[in-house]
């Protein structure tokens, strides 16, 4: 199926890769396909608004390009949301959810935050008002840290440690849809070069059983062949070195360099994984009329 | 007395590698250094050659001074706590086995750093090094660092989970008992009934735990800690980077400068020329090719320059110094040995 068939897909990765812009580029891509397309970011890691150039994050949904809205999710916001659900009555939702306690009771439940995030989420997906959902995909800008997939992992751990009541029972549902290969995708992002290559490698295999929902992999700031094939190389440089342009081997040297260690981090990537890699171009800056370039290339992720 | 270098900054801009560098480069310069990294990813084994682990292994390194280096384990430093201050062996196993311990212990939010600071404190106190670099979690913001163990405190501050596990014990209001009513029925009685156990439990240790804790923010805001911030030449590296700095300043802590990787110098007045041996039909492809090289490295080079100068308009005693890019990421010990040479004396 369909990369933008999916009804969600996780955009993940390391900091420093460029998630962002990636999650960014899939949402307009998708747009460019004619779906309605939300990009929902954690608030405290909002970084879309600015890239389209809105004012700031907010948890109302905000236009940042035709098709494409933007939420920051903050946990209170959604456990607000996730009261008012649960409880229907308005005047204890606002004893209860907004009051110190609670806020401690945020913290201090490992897992719950984020719980309460992945649900507003479901929620969009699965139990939306009206007769048809607000979009038909939703692109998480979810961090990685070193344990992987953290948002699915504590959704089941709070799961496990909850074991009866309504957190429990969205722990469920959130698991269920996020382990379904049909529903949720995973797109990892990576740069061109050894390190980011090996921790990408490292984050796929900490996926573990939700290796099943990886469905592609995007290498952001990938940089074009800087010197063409033909004359080799070899010859031209001994020809330059000669006739005394020494800065301009080393300069040319290094740009060659860069290039073919991307060419091979992104080869040993592909091989050991075994799925194709959407190349974004490297950019000088990345704004909403660069995003254009980049959703373009995005676009290769249609047919996996 | 031991000193401490925080490196901070956000994910992605080559953090690790420059702590692992500048603790290289104290090691070079006859002290006795440590570098403690908390980034999970196994980058700093990677450079340093060494299985990293949660106590200092020695890197072989050829120096007038030494080089250990460790991997905070949260849930091995966790550990190590409740051995030292609980009163009993059998306490301690009690808490092991607990349900809420252990949700705790691996991933409790700001734990990573709470843990930093313990193991901080370790370092310090055992007075067997000169200085102790730190290389802080990848955080967005650079109060994270210094805000979550506050988090940590207000979870074990029993005025407030105390209500929530142990309503009864107290006179509340009807609006409070409602609230806790609310909350005990979302998350389910098991939970509530760990929770309360936990606390039980650690009633015991909390004195010591907060001694502990306020000796770290103490020696942390002393003048024996200084603050430095890694960044990139990019400009959303610089945009944080910035943001960052204005955080510091916010805690009224001194930043001592940046440390801006990866900076691409300028060509200069570099041009290509067809050397005699090359033919006209030749250089017509690769011509162009030098000439878009030259022209994106220079324009590349500016950027950085501008960045540079608007990072050292942005405070007024903060030093910039400019890293080079060396290539293809630092592999090995001799990468760092390179990038120390760039490094200021800290």
């Amino acid at each position: 199926m369909s990369l933008f068939d999916h009804q969600l897909i996780a955009v993940t990765g390391k900091g420093g890769v460029g998630r962002t812009t990636a999650a960014c580029s899939i949402a307009l891509a998708a747009a460019a396909q004619g779906k309605r397309v939300c990009i929902a970011e954690l608030a405290g890691l909002a970084r879309v608004p600015e890239v389209f150039g809105l004012p700031g994050r907010s948890y109302a949904p905000q236009r940042c390009a035709p098709g494409v809205d933007t939420m920051s999710l903050s946990a209170l916001d959604c456990l607000d949301d996730f009261g008012r659900k649960r409880l229907k009555i308005q005047a204890l939702v606002r004893l209860v959810f907004h009051n110190r306690l609670t806020a401690a009771f945020l913290d201090a439940i490992p897992g719950l935050q984020d719980m309460q995030q992945l649900g507003k989420i479901r929620h969009l997906i699965e139990e939306y008002e009206g007769d048809e959902p607000p979009y038909d995909l939703i692109v998480l800008d979810a961090p990685a840290t070193g344990h992987g997939l953290t948002l699915l992992d504590s959704a089941r751990s709070l799961g496990e440690m909850t074991r009866v009541g309504p957190f429990y029972e969205e722990t469920q549902h959130i698991v269920r849809l996020l382990s379904d290969p049909d529903r949720t995708a995973i797109v990892v992002v990576t740069l061109g070069e050894e390190l980011p290559v090996n921790e990408s490698l490292e984050l796929i295999s900490s996926l573990g059983e939700d290796r099943a929902q990886l469905a592609a992999i995007v290498a952001n700031q990938v940089r074009s062949q800087p010197l063409p094939d033909a004359p080799p190389w070899p010859k031209l440089r001994d020809a330059l070195a000669a006739s005394d342009q020494t800065d301009l081997v080393s300069l040319a040297d290094a740009a060659q360099s860069t290039w073919t260690s991307q060419e091979r981090a992104l080869a040993r990537l592909r091989t050991t994984i075994g799925l194709p890699i959407a190349r974004l171009p490297r950019l000088p800056v990345v704004d909403a009329e660069s995003l254009l370039i980049l959703a373009e290339a995005a676009e290769q992720l249609e047919e996996p | 007395m031991t000193r401490v270098i925080v490196c901070c900054g956000v994910g992605g801009v080559g953090k690790t590698t420059t702590s692992a560098a500048l603790a290289v480069r104290l090691a070079k310069t006859g002290h006795r250094a440590v570098v403690l990294t908390i980034d999970p990813a196994r980058r700093l084994a990677d450079a340093l050659g060494v299985e990293l682990g949660n106590e200092p292994r020695a890197v072989a390194i050829d120096a007038p001074g030494t080089l250990h280096a460790l991997m905070l384990d949260r849930k091995a430093t966790w550990d190590g706590i409740i051995h030292r201050f609980a009163p009993s062996a059998e306490a301690a196993q009690r808490l092991f086995d607990n349900r809420y311990y252990k949700a705790v212990s691996t991933r409790l939010g700001g734990s990573h750093e709470f843990m930093a600071m313990e193991k901080l404190y370790e370092l310090v106190e055992s007075e067997r090094w000169d200085v102790v670099v730190v290389d802080t979690p990848p955080t967005q913001h650079a109060l994270d660092f210094f805000r979550a163990p506050d988090r940590v405190h207000r979870v074990f501050d029993r005025s407030v989970i105390g209500i929530l596990v142990e309503p009864g014990k107290g006179l509340f209001n009807a609006a409070t008992r409602k609230v806790v009513g609310v909350l005990h029925r979302m998350a389910g009685e098991r939970v509530i009934g760990d929770i309360s156990e936990f606390f039980r439990l650690m009633s015991g240790l909390s004195t010591g735990f907060r001694k502990r804790s306020r000796a770290v923010a103490d020696l942390l805001s002393s003048d024996r800690s200084h603050y430095w911030l890694v960044t990139s030449a990019s400009a959303p590296a610089r945009a944080d980077a910035v943001a960052f700095l204005a955080e510091l300043e916010e805690r009224e802590l001194t930043l001592q400068g940046f440390l801006v990787n990866r900076v691409i110098p300028d060509p200069g007045e570099l041009a290509a020329e067809r050397p005699a041996d090359i033919g006209e039909a030749e250089w017509t492809e690769w011509g162009p090719a030098f000439d878009a090289l030259i022209h994106a490295r220079r324009s590349e080079a500016a950027r950085h320059r501008a960045g540079l100068a608007q990072l050292a308009q942005s405070s007024t005693h903060a030093s910039v110094h400019p890293l080079p890019d060396l290539g293809s990421g630092i592999a090995d010990l001799s990468g760092l040995e390179r990038l120390a040479e760039h490094l200021p004396d800290v």
